[in-house]
C-alpha cells in the first residue's frame, strides 16, 4: 500500500509555515460554507428527491471528501456539526445521532487523508457509499434501541435506495469540495503545534 | 497522520487528536441518551424547537430557492408512474369520491348529529384553516415529519389536525407535534409514532385504529370480524379513540378508502388495510386547522 505522505498544516514556528497557514485558513472557512450548504440542501430538498423512501444523502458525501482532504480531525469535527446541524434544523429523530454516526464518517474517511489509493472519483464514490450504508444501519440501530419496530424488507430497500442515489450525487459532490479545497492536507490540531 | 515520527510533538498532536474526537462522541452519547430520556419539554427538545425557529427564515429561503428542482422532480416522478396519463380520470374521481364520503357520511351521522352537538362534520367551523408551505423534511427515512412555515404566531398549535389535497382527494394528513413562533413540525400519519382513532363509512361505523405498516401502506386494527368492511368504503377520523376517549382529530375529516380486508378463520378482529387520499411524500403545501372554539381548543389540549 503506498501512501504519499500528505502536508502537515501548521500556525507555529518558522515563517514557511506562517504563509502556508495563511493558505489554509480560508479554506477552514470555506469547510464550513460546503459544509453549511450541504445541511440546508439536505434538510430543504433532498427529501423530497425520494426513491421507496431512500433519501440521498449530500452530507454524507460532502464529510467522506472534507475528511479525505483535510484528515481525521476535520472529518470529525464537520461531520459532528453537520449532524447536530442536520439534527437540529430538520423535524425528526433524536439529537446527537447523526452527529455520532458523521463523526465516525469524518474521522474514518479522515484517516485515509492524502493516501494514493483515494485520489480519483471513483474511490470518494465507493466511501459514500459505504458510509450511507453505515448512516443506515446506525439509525435502524437506534430506533431498535428505543424498542422502535425495524421491518428487514424495508430497510434493505430504503437502504438500497439510499446507497444509489448517494453514489449519484456523490460525483458532482465531491467534484465541488476537491475544486474548492484543493490538494489534501492533513490538519492537525494547531494549539499544540504552536506549543510545539 | 504525521510525517514527524514518534516525536514528542508527533505525540502531542496524537494525543490532542484523540481528546477532540473522544470530547464530540462524549457530547454526541450525553445528547442521545438526555435526548431520549427527557419529556418533548426538556432542554434538548427546546432547544430544537429554538433551533428550528432561528432557521426557519434561512430554510423558507432554500425552500423556495429550490422549489423549482422539487417540482420538475415530482413531474419526472409522476411521469414514471403515468401520472399524466390518470390525471383527468383522477380529478373526476376525486369529485365523485368526495361526494360519496359526504353522502354517506351525512346518511349514516345525520340523526347522530342531531342529537350531539359538537359531533359530525361540523369541525369546519370548530377550526379556522391556516394554509401553509412545507420548507423543511426529515431527511431520515425513520421520521415522517415536516417542517412549515406557520407557527403560534398564525394559531397554530400542538395537536392541531393537518390536511392537504392529493392526486385523488384532500384529506387528513398528519397532526402538529410541535409548533414554535413561526414554525411548527407536522408527523404525518405515515410516522411510525401516529396514530389515529377512524370510523368506516358504511361498515356500520366500526371504529378502529388507523397505523402505517410499511412506507406507504396502512392498517386498521380493533375492527371485529362482525362488521361489514368492504373494498372502497371511506375512512373518516372517528373523534374518539378506541377506549372511548376523546381524540385531538374532530369526528368526519376524510383519510381514504379501504383497500383490502381480510381474517383468519380463527381471527376475532379483520385486518383492513387503507390507501390514503393523500401521498405526503411529494407533498410542498398543507392547511392547519387552527383550533377557534373551545371544543376544538379542548380536543388540542388532549394528553
Amino acid at each position: 500500500m503506498s501512501t504519499t505522505p500528505p502536508m502537515i498544516i501548521s500556525s507555529a514556528g518558522d515563517s514557511a509555515s506562517s504563509v502556508r497557514s495563511l493558505s489554509w485558513r480560508p479554506r477552514m472557512w470555506a469547510v464550513a460554507l460546503i459544509v453549511l450548504v450541504a445541511v440546508l440542501l439536505q434538510v430543504s430538498l433532498m427529501p423530497f428527491i425520494r426513491v421507496t423512501d431512500g433519501i440521498p444523502d449530500t452530507v454524507v458525501c460532502v464529510i467522506v471528501a472534507v475528511g479525505l482532504l483535510r484528515g481525521s480531525v476535520v472529518g470529525s469535527v464537520a461531520g459532528a456539526a453537520a449532524g447536530m446541524a442536520v439534527e437540529l434544523a430538520a423535524p425528526g429523530g433524536t439529537l446527537g445521532v447523526l452527529a455520532l454516526l458523521y463523526l465516525v464518517v469524518g474521522w474514518a474517511s479522515g484517516r485515509l487523508c492524502g493516501r494514493d489509493e483515494v485520489r480519483g472519483v471513483l474511490p470518494p464514490v465507493i466511501l459514500s457509499i459505504i458510509a450511507e450504508v453505515f448512516v443506515q444501519l446506525g439509525g435502524a440501530f437506534v430506533q431498535l434501541m428505543f424498542a422502535r419496530p425495524v421491518d428487514v424488507g424495508d430497510f434493505v430497500r430504503t437502504v438500497l435506495a439510499a446507497a444509489i442515489l448517494t453514489a449519484l450525487i456523490a460525483v458532482p459532490a465531491v467534484s465541488i469540495v476537491r475544486r474548492v479545497l484543493g490538494a489534501p492536507r492533513v490538519v492537525e490540531p494547531f494549539l499544540i503545534m504552536r506549543d510545539g | 497522520m504525521s510525517n514527524q515520527g514518534n516525536s514528542p510533538l508527533a505525540q502531542r498532536r496524537a494525543m490532542a487528536r484523540r481528546v477532540i474526537i473522544g470530547v464530540l462522541v462524549l457530547v454526541c452519547v450525553i445528547s442521545i441518551t438526555v435526548y431520549g430520556r427527557e419529556t418533548n419539554s426538556g432542554a434538548l427538545h427546546r432547544l430544537q424547537d429554538g433551533a428550528g425557529t432561528v432557521v426557519t427564515p434561512i430554510q423558507d429561503g432554500v425552500s423556495r430557492a429550490v422549489q423549482p428542482v422539487r417540482n420538475a422532480w415530482g413531474w419526472l416522478s409522476g411521469l414514471v408512474s403515468a401520472r399524466d396519463r390518470a390525471a383527468h380520470l383522477a380529478q373526476e374521481n376525486q369529485l365523485l369520491r368526495g361526494e360519496l364520503v359526504q353522502l354517506q357520511f351525512n346518511a349514516e351521522e345525520g340523526p347522530r348529529i342531531a342529537k350531539v352537538a359538537g359531533l359530525g362534520n361540523e369541525w369546519r367551523a370548530d377550526y379556522s384553516q391556516v394554509p401553509a408551505t412545507i420548507i423543511g423534511r426529515s431527511p431520515s427515512p425513520w421520521y415522517a415529519q415536516a417542517r412549515i412555515d406557520k407557527g403560534t404566531n398564525d394559531g397554530v398549535v400542538v395537536n392541531s389536525p393537518v390536511l392537504a389535497a392529493g392526486d385523488v382527494g384532500a384529506g387528513l394528513v398528519g397532526v402538529i407535534t410541535q409548533a414554535g413562533p413561526i414554525s411548527s413540525v407536522v408527523s404525518f400519519i405515515s410516522d411510525p409514532q401516529t396514530s389515529v382513532g377512524v370510523t368506516i363509512v358504511g361498515a356500520s361505523g366500526a371504529i378502529g385504529l388507523l397505523q402505517p405498516t410499511a412506507p406507504g401502506a396502512f392498517q386498521i386494527t380493533g375492527i371485529p370480524v362482525t362488521y361489514p368492511v368492504a373494498t372502497g368504503d371511506p375512512v373518516v377520523t372517528a373523534g374518539f379513540s378506541q377506549a372511548g376517549l376523546q381524540s385531538i382529530y374532530p369526528r368526519g375529516i376524510e383519510i381514504g378508502v379501504v383497500q383490502g380486508v381480510g381474517h383468519r378463520a380463527v381471527d376475532v378482529q379483520q385486518t383492513v388495510q387503507l390507501v390514503p387520499f393523500v401521498n405526503t411524500d411529494s407533498l410542498a403545501y398543507v392547511v392547519v386547522l387552527a383550533p377557534k372554539s373551545a371544543l376544538a381548543k379542548q380536543r388540542a389540549a388532549t394528553p
